[in-house]
């Protein structure tokens, strides 16, 4: 992609992935998540995550899976509201650039 | 490089920073090895870079705090580019331009619902095209720059006026307002004293008209005439004595405070006139 990704359009991304995960999901998993629609390295997930969860707005349990403890991850309150003020944002953000692009038809 | 090995030197190299930070970072990457599988492994040591390198990314999410970290970073096709870590092509200062623009653009945004995470500024360093990273931050700040410049410019030339104004205007301003200052001076004195001859003529006058008017009934029983004449001659200049005695008084008393004020106005006018000139 020729654009690049913000740090709080990488932050909306990471918390709408985790989002669609009712039971939580984890690191692995939502790497490979994000790098379907965003090409970042896989080293770049970790501190988004655990800054994100330093924020409050994810929160880890651990499970037993596969005779282990894996690491799962949940959208908290905090983080879906800002999930919810990043989508709006990004709609008008946009709507913006599109109605630029395509010759302010609109308004 | 086995996986083993990996996780042990980056263990090692986490050794700067807090056990709990360490432990949370180990357990993340045992289960992303784990998750991916052991057919995967060579893959995800390839795409996690050197141990050397992650632990730099994740001491940089954890020392000070995390925002800073992430404002220096950046997510691109490269992956995660880290400006402290990348000291080529970057002039400098422009570190702080980021910072900035991160907390504009994006720090704030959780309390204030109205900020705009993807504002214009924000925009200028994820909206460039092929040019690649380093130039949108060099536009960014650039035109930071060209706002702030005209302003300086402006108050520089308004200082340089200033000067001007003061060197050019100080061997006029200071005798002419010296000459007005004395000769208003010189004005309130002679009106004080023409006030204080009147009232003197006045009450002069009045003391006259009683006197006069003393007289002139003393005079009424030898020549009738002449005593009505002093009498009524008496009675006016006394009238008119204790009028302008009167008048003058209040004059002085509403007069004086008027002037004074008149005088400081007058004390403060060239001052003022050259705040006025600055603006």
């Amino acid at each position: 992609m020729v654009f690049n990704t913000g740090a709080a359009l990488l932050d909306a991304i990471v918390l709408a992935v985790v989002s669609r995960e009712q039971e939580g999901t984890y690191g692995y998993k939502i790497t490979q998540d994000v790098r379907r629609v965003l090409d970042v390295s896989e080293s770049t997930m970790y501190p988004v995550l655990r800054r994100l969860q330093k924020d409050e707005c994810l929160e880890v349990y651990d499970m037993q899976f596969d005779g282990r403890n894996r690491r799962y991850y949940k959208v908290t309150e905090k983080g879906m509201a800002q999930l919810n003020l990043y989508k709006v944002e990004w709609k008008n953000y946009t709507r913006k650039i599109t109605e630029m692009f395509e010759g302010g038809a609109a308004e | 490089m086995s996986r083993t090995e990996y996780m042990r030197e980056l263990d090692a190299l986490l050794q700067g920073i807090s056990k709990e930070e360490r432990e949370e970072a180990m357990q993340y990457y045992n289960d992303y090895f784990d998750d991916a599988g052991s057919e995967n492994e060579e893959k995800v040591i390839e795409e996690l870079g050197s141990p050397a390198k992650l632990a730099d990314t994740i001491r940089a999410g954890v020392n000070g705090n995390t925002d800073e970290a992430e404002s220096y970073g950046e997510y691109g096709e490269r992956g995660y580019q880290d400006r402290r870590f990348d000291t080529s092509e970057y002039p400098a200062g422009k570190d702080g331009y980021y910072k900035d623009s991160y907390s504009e653009t994006y720090g704030e945004s959780q309390s204030q619902n109205d900020r705009n995470p993807f504002s214009e500024r924000q925009y200028s360093y994820t909206a460039n095209s092929n040019q690649g990273y380093t130039y949108a931050g060099n536009q960014g700040y650039g035109a930071g720059q060209t706002t702030e410049m005209p302003r300086k410019k402006s108050s520089a030339g308004k200082i340089i006026l200033i000067i001007c104004i003061l060197v050019i205007g100080l061997p006029i301003v200071v005798p002419t307002a010296l000459g007005l200052l004395l000769a208003a001076f010189g004005v309130l004195v002679a009106l004080a004293i023409s006030a204080i001859a009147i009232w003197v003529a006045a009450v002069a006058t009045a003391v006259v008209g009683i006197l006069l008017g003393i007289h002139g009934f003393g005079q009424l029983f030898y020549s009738p005439v002449l005593g009505i004449g002093m009498l009524g001659v008496g009675c006016l200049l006394l009238a008119l004595g204790a009028l302008f005695t009167v008048l003058i008084g209040w004059g002085c008393l509403k007069l004086i405070p008027m002037m004074f004020r008149g005088l400081v106005n007058l004390c403060r006018r060239p001052f003022q006139k050259k705040r006025g000139e600055c603006r």
